[in-house]
């Protein structure tokens, strides 16, 4: 059954996301379900009470957080190339590359990785990516909570998606889970460690 | 195995570069019909291209397995007591009763802020509105 509470860990996990501090999330959650319960009457019957939710969620993110600061190592989101990760996974010399490495890279990479990369991103690219792929919101939802046209959370996740392969990229060079030494990629066994 | 590499998508360059510009709309199941055709036929005849897709489909099913990060019961706790909403589910009761919190009435600050008055929605009662655990949604379209 349709239930606020069934959405209490999405909102919670999607506000910890966007604005990186427990208190913050926990604030942001709160502010989120104090103004549906006052709006709660205007909620339409047989609409999807979650992108509901999420839109007061975005919109009270983007009033009160969104704006508050600029981090210093946010990816260059211009100048990522399609199928940035495949690409540099193949690798200069293509005689060393098997399939193995995409894949072995695939299984390699943990939550927090991608987790890492995602706060590499811009605010904008990432909210679309968090509703989009994460919370599985359709476009037109997307586009009626953050109040923008579809053509715009197409691009902005097109682009946010290229801009996160990057950002995955760089933290896995830097971490050295992949050695790139521009004649062979090499994906670091991580066996053990945890996924979560 | 083989001695000499070549580019997979040397032949038709600019089909290579439209096809993978189009890919992640194609995964998503969005395209109109025309691109979406295009896009099939030419990862049918370009294995460098179907190797991209193949890695592109993977990475967006691994994003999207992202798992949540679950909010812990006491800060569930901390958020509905503070909204004035105690005792609203099991887990929160259990959680509660684990942080051996008292009795709680509704926070008066957000109560009032919520026009309602201290004390009117007892430890464990339901909101008016059935706004948690709700078994019909309401109909009320009003703006």
């Amino acid at each position: 059954m349709d239930d606020v509470n069934e959405y209490l860990d999405s909102l919670y996990s999607t506000a910890l996301r966007l604005t990186r501090k427990p208190q913050d999330a926990q604030d942001l959650v709160q502010e989120t379900l104090l103004k549906a319960y006052r709006a709660y009457e205007r909620f339409e019957a047989g609409t999807n009470l979650k992108a509901w939710l999420f839109r007061i969620l975005t919109n009270s993110y983007i009033n009160v957080y969104r704006y508050k600061k600029r981090r210093p190592n946010e990816v260059d989101v211009d100048d990522s190339e399609t199928m940035f990760l495949y690409h540099k996974l193949r690798g200069s010399n293509a005689e060393d590359v098997t399939r193995s490495v995409e894949e072995s890279f695939i299984e390699s990479i943990t939550d927090e990785d991608i987790s890492q990369a995602l706060e590499q991103l811009p605010d904008q690219y990432k909210e679309v990516i968090l509703l989009a792929d994460i919370e599985g919101l359709s476009y037109a939802e997307i586009a009626d909570m953050l109040e923008i046209p579809d053509g715009t959370v197409m691009s902005r996740l097109h682009r946010g998606r290229k801009a996160l392969q990057k950002a995955l990229w760089n933290y896995a060079v830097e971490h050295n889970i992949v050695a790139d030494d521009k004649e062979l990629v090499k994906v670091t066994s991580r066996k053990g460690e945890g996924n979560d | 195995m083989t001695d000499t590499v070549e580019d997979p998508c040397a032949d038709d360059p600019d089909d290579c570069m439209k096809a993978s510009s189009l890919v992640d709309l194609y995964i998503d199941g969005i395209l109109e019909v025309d691109d979406r055709t295009f896009v099939q036929r030419h990862l049918d005849d370009c294995p460098g291209c179907r190797g991209g897709y193949e890695f592109e489909s993977a990475f967006h099913m691994r994003v999207r397995s992202l798992a949540p990060v679950y909010m812990p019961d006491e800060v569930k706790s901390q958020i509905l007591l503070s909204l004035g909403f105690p005792g609203m589910n099991k887990a929160i009761d259990n959680s509660m009763s684990a942080l051996g919190a008292p009795d709680v009435n509704v926070n008066p600050i957000i109560s009032s802020q919520m026009g309602i008055p201290k004390g009117e929605i007892p430890k464990g009662e339901i909101p008016k509105n059935d706004f948690f655990n709700r078994d019909e949604p309401s109909s009320s379209t009003e703006e």
